[in-house]
């Protein structure tokens, strides 16, 4: 999905446009592919120096792996690894130790073996803050090098497209990132998180029939598409064509038997359209999937009244009023909360 | 996409052509039949072929695999799953009726069920590439990133110039990425290290206001990680706030005697012009 692609806000595209490739300028250490910002990571700031949030073994030694990672930081990585290793023969688990080896080995761009070292060390500590922090700066780094050599491969290829618009995206720039999309669908016409991103930007844009022909794009080929359905019927409520909004968001809901949205709005385009038994049946099936839907209780409210059902309307309109209450509440708290933080400190 | 990629995956043989099973003539001439009106996609005739062909006494596995494939198309996997189990039973050895099944149970939200059918899969033909790209998928449903990552790895082992796996290969490690610093936010949402991440994507951003406050919450929340002081020395220095940028770059300096890194930094605001 494009919108995961953006949290490599713009350093695929600022690596890929503007640093260097091999060498790292600043330290002399082996950058493969990633530049100066990577290796900065890799070698400037790899490490806390007390041992992390899990206890250590006692055959592990404290001041063997501070001494590690004053090794790292004095840019001595074989020694490093070194350190880790010896570490690791005395407890071979030692979850400190092999995050150690792992930056060890990232420093000297062994990545594939950085990569199982800090595996090992999630095997045996999964919720481990080091091993999860560098785990994922090296997957992040790895993405990098791969869309890299992606690009070397197919320069013109749709995908590479694709991971241009997703950094002009994530860096504001709306109107190159959708050239970069148009350019990935005219090579590529079936990506579709680009037809989807076109959409959703058209949509949001105002562009309403535009935006449709891209949701309308990924719907021939995939007609349960639920992001397309749904903003589909969207474009088409806004466009005021309800028939087509209700027969849109129908589907939507059909798509995803638990998404609550589809059938509030489905809910209300019935009752826009004075079907009030049929936005009961659509209100009912969205309260029971999302209960805190607090104008959903609302509508069903209204709609159980027009149907001539007053009990069933009152314990609806009840249930409204009671989330409204708790929202309020928590407002209230929330305000409270921001007045008073000044004042505490 | 996954479902639907992994459902038009599921349409190609691996490698394979589509196995004739050994019946009369009579029969094979209606598995054909069969067969040329799904690829039309005459989807109720094909059905209602295959069918009759089983009622004739055409119970042989690859008749099960073709109804099974006709009702995937349809979008009836329970079905689709139920004449998969048979073809499977009668025919163990092909990886095709597991991989198939893979699919269906995906598309019925049963993901670890069909990891484990669609490993069979790749154990009993490991150098198939739809079987491996169906794991990968199947990994990602199931939020298995390191899992999806082996497949994708091996996608480009068996084809190294397919730009699509390393797209998705990208993807996975991206992907994997997020996974470690959701992990991360779930365990201690004040970490320092959570902070520390922001700060990174606030200053690759270019927000140097917005990565100081980052990197002065991890700071505080953990003042031990070198790095964290080392980084705030940088932007202070950028700020042209010389005499915050020297503390800082010093505490880094308590903490790693002798970085040159860090020794570095501090000569560069030496160097640098007077205080902001």
């Amino acid at each position: 999905m494009p919108k995961r692609h953006r949290a490599l806000a713009g350093s695929f595209f600022n690596r890929y446009a503007s640093l260097p490739r091999g060498t790292c300028r600043r330290c002399g250490c082996k950058v493969q592919a990633a530049g100066e910002l990577f290796c900065l990571f890799l070698f400037l700031l790899s490490g806390r120096l007390s041992p992390g949030q899990s206890n250590p073994s006692p055959q592990v030694s404290a001041a063997g792996l501070k001494a590690g990672v004053q090794s790292l930081f004095a840019g001595d990585f074989a020694k490093a690894e070194s350190v880790a290793r010896q570490q690791l023969a005395a407890n071979s688990q030692s979850v400190e130790a092999l995050v150690l080896l792992g930056r060890a080995q990232m420093a000297q761009g062994r990545y594939p073996l950085a990569f199982s070292s800090l595996r090992k060390a999630l095997d045996y500590s999964p919720n481990n803050i080091e091993a999860l922090y560098f785990m994922g700066k090296l997957a992040s780094a790895l993405s990098q090098i791969e869309y890299q050599r992606l690009a070397q491969l197919a320069p013109n290829s749709g995908r590479v497209h694709q991971l241009m618009g997703d950094s002009y995206q994530a860096a504001g720039d709306v109107d190159k990132a959708q050239e970069e999309y148009r350019a990935a669908l005219a090579i590529q016409p079936d990506l579709t998180e680009v037809s989807l991103e076109l959409a959703e930007v058209s949509r949001t844009q105002g562009r309403f029939e535009e935006a449709l022909k891209f949701y309308q794009q990924i719907l021939e080929r995939t007609p349960r598409h639920f992001p397309s359905l749904f903003g589909a019927a969207l474009c088409y409520r806004a466009l005021q064509d309800n028939d087509h909004s209700i027969e849109y968001f129908r589907l939507a809901a059909e798509a995803d038997p638990n998404d609550a949205a589809s059938r509030y709005a489905l809910g209300a385009a019935l009752m826009q359209k004075q079907e009030p038994a049929k936005a009961v049946e659509a209100l009912t099936a969205a309260v029971r999937l999302d209960p805190s839907l607090q104008g959903a209780y609302s509508l069903l409210g209204r709609a159980w009244t027009m149907t001539g059902h007053p009990d069933l309307a009152a314990q609806a309109f009840e249930k409204a009023r009671q989330l409204l209450a708790q929202e309020l509440q928590s407002r209230q708290q929330k305000a409270k909360k921001a007045v008073d933080a000044p004042n505490n400190e | 996409m996954p479902l639907t990629l992994l459902l038009l995956l599921a349409l190609v043989p691996a490698g394979d052509k589509v196995k004739i099973p050994d019946l009369p003539p009579q029969i094979r001439e209606q598995f054909a039949r069969g067969l040329e009106a799904q690829s039309a996609g005459n989807l109720d005739e094909a059905e209602r072929l295959f069918k009759a062909l089983l009622e004739q006494g055409g119970k042989a596995a690859p008749v099960y695999n073709a109804l099974g494939n006709v009702y995937q198309m349809k979008g009836e996997h329970k079905q689709a799953l139920a004449a998969f189990d048979v073809a499977q039973r009668l025919d163990p050895k092909d990886p095709v009726h597991h991989s198939l099944a893979g699919v269906s149970l995906l598309a019925l939200g049963r993901p670890r069920e069909a990891t484990r059918a669609l490993k069979q899969a790749v154990q009993m033909q490991p150098e198939s590439v739809v079987f491996h790209e169906q794991l990968a998928w199947a990994y990602i449903r199931l939020e298995d990133f390191p899992g999806a990552i082996r497949q994708f790895v091996k996608l480009l082992e068996l084809q190294p110039d397919n730009p699509e796996f390393r797209y998705q290969l990208g993807h996975a490690y991206l992907d994997y990425s997020l996974s470690c610093f959701r992990k991360i936010k779930e365990a201690d949402a004040g970490s320092a290290r959570l902070h520390q991440e922001m700060g990174d994507q606030y200053l690759v951003q270019g927000k140097l206001d917005r990565a100081i406050e980052s990197y002065e919450q991890a700071a505080v929340a953990d003042p031990s990680i070198p790095e964290v002081h080392f980084l705030l020395g940088q932007c202070y220095l950028r700020q042209g706030d010389k005499e915050k940028a020297m503390k800082a770059v010093d505490q880094a300096l308590v903490l790693t005697p002798g970085s040159p890194p860090a020794l570095a930094l501090r000569r560069s605001i030496l160097g640098s012009g007077t205080n902001r």
